[in-house]
């Protein structure tokens, strides 16, 4: 854009209308003007300002030195050449790390000139590393290196999701998309579910400590929860950062209950997930993780339902086995039992019987005796022997004299018949009269 | 044998699935009594009835967690507030 030509009168009034080209002109005619040094560096300073607009300058990093005022200087050089720059800490802060030294970068910014060094220097307003994922990736790893090293990714850290939970926390934005989603699956699935939010600020200035306040609100709080929900809709890298954030990352990882992470979409993955005991792909399967679905838990109870009267139907059955099985013991018992009574009993009448007959033989054998003995006494013996029996004529035994009357007949029984005899004469004796008293 | 863990009416959903369970499995036992099992019948049962009923006819309750001057509370939330 041509310049108005103005000469410079003095010193003071160059910062109004200073032109190279017209110096130009003037050096042209041998006439070259006189400057201070502080007119100078503010003629190229505006000069710089002015003639080149903001840009993109690609280089390395060199030298990058974070100040205590938050400022950040570097030197952006490549083979050939090189520039100091500044970024200054408002733009700083958005930073996701410091780069690291021969870091690749591109660094958006506009050129100017520090008067008071005469320095020329790039002030930029963005510093991205253009190689494997950028700063947002160096920070990442080196958080993630971090907590690794704290055992804070262990995958046996990982705890298991209850079945069937009563109360579903949430952090996330009370206004996000992702709080819809979640509400919405949980509603759709299992609705007897209690559902907490506990509100947070998802994206810029301090959200990572927001949504760590957001979760620890919780433990606080006192209220049980089964399971915990972190996450968010999808957005840039930047919109995720908080869930890159160590903040975050530890206060998941003190979260007392279970976490489900769900952040932006499949492809995004943070810190926190990692940290995170369940990583969902988008809020809503964050969602589907955390709740059981209803009709599948409607099959899990029509199968209780099913098992119950089966189960009970089964004991009924096995007790009737059991029963027949404890009858069919009895019986054989008690069979058993009978047959060694018969047993017994018979024994009993066979000892019996031989007893009887032993006594019935006894007794014979004093019968056979006495036999004997009323054999000996018999009279036909006597006669044997030979006595002789006198009998009256009715067979009458006669034992006595007076029996006996003189001139009367008697009989003689002897041993082989009888013999005719008639009495003569009667004496008694004197010694039998005696042994009959 | 398990016995009844607190009421019938207030247990969560998934101890009352986890309760049905046991009870099935307890049924199952060689030595139960005949009393116990109607016992654990009647106790399965009612759980089915309850569970059965909030599976059908819940409705999903929202609460937002708050922090003020007054200590940590949860208030209702309408959804799309």
């Amino acid at each position: 854009m041509p310049r108005t030509l103005r000469a410079a009168r003095s010193q003071t009034d160059v910062q109004e209308s200073f032109d190279f080209d017209a110096a130009r002109t003037r050096r042209q005619r041998e006439d070259p003007i006189t400057l201070g040094v502080a007119a100078l560096n503010a003629r190229v300073r505006q000069m710089l300002e002015a003639r080149v607009p903001p840009l993109w300058v690609e280089g390395e990093i060199s030298g990058w030195k974070r100040y205590a005022s938050g400022h950040r200087y570097f030197c952006l050089k490549d083979a050939d050449a090189q520039i100091n720059a500044v970024l200054f800490r408002s733009d700083a802060q958005r930073l996701p790390a410091e780069p690291e030294e021969g870091m690749h970068v591109r660094v958006f910014g506009s050129v100017t000139l520090y008067d008071k060094r005469g320095d020329y220097q790039l002030v930029a307003r963005r510093v991205e590393a253009t190689g494997d994922g950028g700063l947002w990736r160096l920070a990442f790893e080196k958080l993630r290196a971090r907590l690794d090293g704290e055992g804070l990714l262990d995958p046996a850290r990982k705890r298991s999701l209850p079945l069937h939970p009563r109360t579903v926390g949430i952090v996330t934005s009370p206004v996000g998309a992702a709080l819809h989603d979640i509400l919405h699956v949980i509603e759709r699935r299992a609705p007897w579910t209690r559902v907490i939010l506990s509100p947070a600020r998802v994206q810029g200035d301090g959200a990572a400590l927001d949504v760590a306040r957001a979760i620890e609100l919780f433990e606080r709080s006192g209220i049980a929860i089964d399971v915990l929900i972190v996450g968010r809709g999808g957005g840039s890298i930047e919109d995720l950062w908080a869930f890159n954030e160590e903040p975050v990352a530890r206060a998941i990882a003190a979260c007392p209950v279970p976490v489900i992470s769900a952040v932006g979409h499949e492809v995004d993955v943070t810190i926190a997930d990692l940290v995170a005991d369940l990583r969902a792909p988008t809020p809503s399967a964050a969602a589907e993780y955390a709740v059981p679905d209803g009709s599948a838990l409607r099959d899990e109870l029509a199968a209780a339902r099913m098992r119950l009267a089966r189960t009970l139907r089964r004991f009924a059955v096995r007790r009737r086995e059991q029963l027949d099985v404890s009858r069919e013991r009895l019986d054989r018992r008690m069979h058993r039992l009978v047959e060694k009574r018969h047993e017994e009993i018979h024994m009993a009448r066979e000892r019996l019987d031989r007893r009887v007959h032993r006594i019935i033989e006894k007794r014979r054998a004093v019968i056979a005796q006495l036999a004997a003995r009323i054999d000996a006494l018999s009279p036909l013996q006597s006669l044997a022997r030979g006595y002789a029996v006198p009998l009256d004529d009715h067979g009458r035994i006669l034992r006595r004299t007076a029996e006996f009357t003189v001139g009367d007949p008697f009989h003689l029984r002897v041993a082989d018949g009888t013999i005719a005899a008639r009495t003569e004469r009667t004496e008694r004796a004197q010694r039998t009269e005696e042994e009959q008293s | 044998m398990s016995t009844p863990e607190g009421n019938v009416e207030e247990m969560p959903l998934g101890a009352r699935i986890h309760r049905l369970q046991r009870i099935a499995a307890d049924l199952d036992r060689e030595d139960i009594e005949l009393e116990d099992a109607m016992r654990l019948f009647e106790e399965g049962v009612a759980h089915l009835r309850v569970a059965e009923s909030l599976v059908k006819d819940a409705e999903l309750r929202i609460e937002r967690l708050l922090e003020d001057s007054d200590g940590i509370r949860t208030e209702k939330l309408t959804p799309g507030e």
